[in-house]
């Protein structure tokens, strides 16, 4: 990966964490939830968590 | 707490499935449905019996920053001090502990700036000095609490 690609990556981790650290939602699909919170892909949470 | 109250507690510490319907799968295997496992999780939160439901995220590893601190606060200011430690979104833990240094918290910041400025945030608003523990080695304990039958 090169720089952008890490930085970028490094920032979705933190903001993954930001929206799930109180806790995962209580919902059909909790990694959607967090998905919408953060702004990107349910499959792009599902692969970082 | 009934039986798969406390077989709800003791499995899903091991892990939560990582996929579209997680509740659903995790019900499956505790012999559940997806609504009465979501429905127990919530209720167990509301009365307090659990206090958090989610992933365990190893902040270091992603670059974050934990730090150990204490301070030695004089015991009628106690409730004063703990209300400034607090206050900062930093502080992850605060414990009163029966010792000199009887203020005992975790830092959690993105970086060991962030973890500083905090520190000397602590410092200008209480006048006391805060104390750093920095950690020489790390080990795994995979904490995990058993509810017995």
């Amino acid at each position: 990966m090169n720089d952008v690609g890490a930085r970028l990556t490094a920032e979705i981790d933190r903001a993954i964490v930001r929206a799930a650290q109180a806790g995962l939602p209580r919902v059909e699909r909790p990694y959607h939830a967090v998905a919408a919170a953060v702004g990107i892909t349910p499959e792009m949470v599902m692969a970082r968590i | 707490m009934d039986e798969l109250d406390r077989r709800i507690v003791n499995t899903l510490q091991d892990g939560f499935p990582v996929c579209e319907r997680p509740f659903g799968v995790a019900a499956t295997a505790l012999g559940t449905t997806e609504d009465e496992l979501i429905a127990r999780v919530d209720r167990l939160l509301g009365e307090g019996t659990l206090t958090r439901f989610g992933p365990l995220f190893h902040v270091e590893r992603m670059g974050g920053v934990f730090t150990l601190a204490a301070m030695e606060v004089p015991h009628e200011r106690f409730d004063e001090v703990a209300a400034i430690v607090n206050s900062l979104p930093e502080v992850a833990h605060n414990y009163a502990r029966d010792h000199a240094l009887n203020m005992w918290f975790v830092l959690a910041t993105e970086t060991a700036e962030d973890s500083a400025a905090a520190v000397r945030a602590i410092e200008r608003r209480t006048r006391l000095k805060v104390l750093l523990f920095p950690k020489a080695r790390e080990y795994f304990v995979e904490l995990k609490l058993e509810v017995d039958q």
